[in-house]
């Protein structure tokens, strides 16, 4: 009985982080693959219509008036913008190359963060078929990591050429044993990378969700009304820690796209 | 937007090839523990998140970032522009500052030097007024004292003939006889002579 009611448990806090792959908005079939609208998808153009929305909202004086002063919502696309250019792009990247990329750069910030924060609006479960944090299914992150992936390969294609590139993988200067080790490794790290990028935010933002269900989940089992007032109180502080994971996970994977760009951008470090 | 075009073309070969591989697992949806739910292969949300994160891409580089960016960097440009003109002004003023305080300068000695020159001037003219005086004063004195004396040494004279003529015509009226000798004209003046003396 107990472990019917521990299976079921688990089979809700399940469905509460993952996409439903079985329950279709609509079905769609390209080249004999699956790319129905899921509710992941529905909420990846949610954040998207808010991004956009936001972003476009904020920045109308300047596209009007070049010389706008700023005011409310343009401040804090101000403050974003001045933040991704001088403590991210600047230093990783360089200015001068830094203006190419800090369109993606800050594209990147801000769709990750508003996709995450979407997920802790607990109204977006109204809407069926599984998790509504959009960043916690690998299939999202793994599709943010290889845009990185490439940017990182025409970064360095556009600095060094096609070539250019692919030497700069090689280190110099360093005798034919020590090569053959050294070769995979790097082609392994160009993988790796991305890789890194996809697990940990797909992972960090899953992480909170099932936390916050497991504490949940403590009063059903142990049938307690006071383990329930416990849990509310400790869901609440995750959650404003799960506010601050928000943002600290959509930096990181900004910031290390901005630290891989430049690294094939400046080989020499 | 090249840029785009590529990046896009090449993800979505990837995705192709990451889909073959995933297809080749069965159908991991529908069966398996969580872990193999949490980690399924979705095809149809890997491509369309990279087709939307371009789509927000180019709309806000277009629409959003663009604006913002030139915004913020004519912004800089003006702020550095204003206080390099600032500083510059602030050069100017100092400048001008200083100029005028050397005009004051000057004009003060000017003012001091005029002033002294001027009551020099005055000194010498006040000594030369006073010589002159004082030397006219001393002329017209002494033209006065010579005339007084002259005056009073014809007043003498005119009275001691007189007195003479007098004496003669008191004596030649008592005597009744003619005096007119030269001897006691003689006479008579040595009186008169030493009446004045005495």
């Amino acid at each position: 009985m107990s472990e019917q009611h521990d299976e079921s448990l688990g089979e809700i806090i399940l469905h509460h982080v993952t996409n439903d792959l079985n329950y279709k908005f609509l079905d769609l079939h390209l080249f004999g693959y699956d790319i129905s609208i899921t509710k992941h998808v529905i909420m990846l153009w949610i954040a998207a219509a808010v991004t956009v929305g936001f972003a476009i909202w904020a920045t109308r004086r300047y596209r009007e008036n070049i010389d706008a002063q700023p005011k409310g919502l343009s401040h804090i696309f101000e403050l974003l913008m001045n933040f991704i250019r001088e403590d991210i792009v600047n230093p990783n990247i360089g200015v001068i190359h830094g203006k190419m990329w800090t369109p993606l750069i800050t594209t990147y910030f801000i769709f990750i963060l508003i996709c995450n924060f979407l997920g802790m609006i607990p109204f977006f479960n109204l809407i069926p078929g599984g998790s509504s944090t959009v960043t916690g299914n690998f299939n999202t992150t793994a599709g943010l990591a290889c845009i990185t992936f490439f940017a990182i390969i025409i970064a360095g294609t556009m600095k060094h050429g096609f070539l250019g590139y692919w030497k700069n993988m090689i280190p110099g200067n360093v005798p034919a044993p020590v090569l053959l080790i050294l070769i995979p490794i790097e082609i392994l790290g160009m993988f790796v990378r991305p890789f890194a990028l996809t697990m940990r935010l797909g992972a960090n933002m899953t992480a909170g969700h099932i936390g916050m269900l497991a504490i949940f989940a403590l009063p059903i089992i142990l049938s307690s009304a006071a383990v329930g007032i416990v849990s509310i109180l400790l869901n609440t502080g995750i959650y404003f820690l799960e506010m601050i994971v928000s943002f600290v996970q959509a930096y990181v994977f900004t910031l290390l796209s901005a630290v891989f760009i430049g690294m094939a951008i400046h080989t020499e470090h | 937007m090249i840029l785009s075009r590529l990046i896009i073309s090449a993800v979505s070969i990837c995705g192709f090839l990451f889909a073959t591989e995933g297809s080749g697992h069965g159908d991991p949806v529908h069966e398996g523990g969580w872990m193999e739910k949490w980690l399924s292969f979705d095809p149809g949300l890997f491509m369309w998140t990279i087709v939307t994160f371009f789509i927000v891409l180019a709309i806000l580089k277009w629409k959003a970032w663009g604006p913002l960016i030139e915004a913020l960097d004519k912004r800089e440009e003006d702020i550095r522009n204003a206080l390099s003109s600032a500083e510059k002004a602030r050069e100017e003023a100092d400048k001008v500052a200083g100029e005028y305080e050397e005009m004051i300068r000057k004009a003060q000695s000017e003012a001091q030097k005029i002033v002294a020159e001027s009551k020099a001037a005055g000194e010498r003219v006040r000594a030369e007024i006073k010589v002159t005086a004082e030397k006219e004063a001393g002329d017209i004195l002494e033209k006065a004292k010579k005339q007084i004396q002259s005056e009073k040494a014809n007043a003498i004279q005119e009275i001691r003939s007189t007195v003479v003529e007098f004496s003669l015509q008191a004596a030649s009226k008592v005597i009744e006889k003619n005096l007119d000798s030269e001897d006691n004209r003689r006479l008579i003046k040595e009186t008169i002579d030493g009446i004045g003396k005495a």
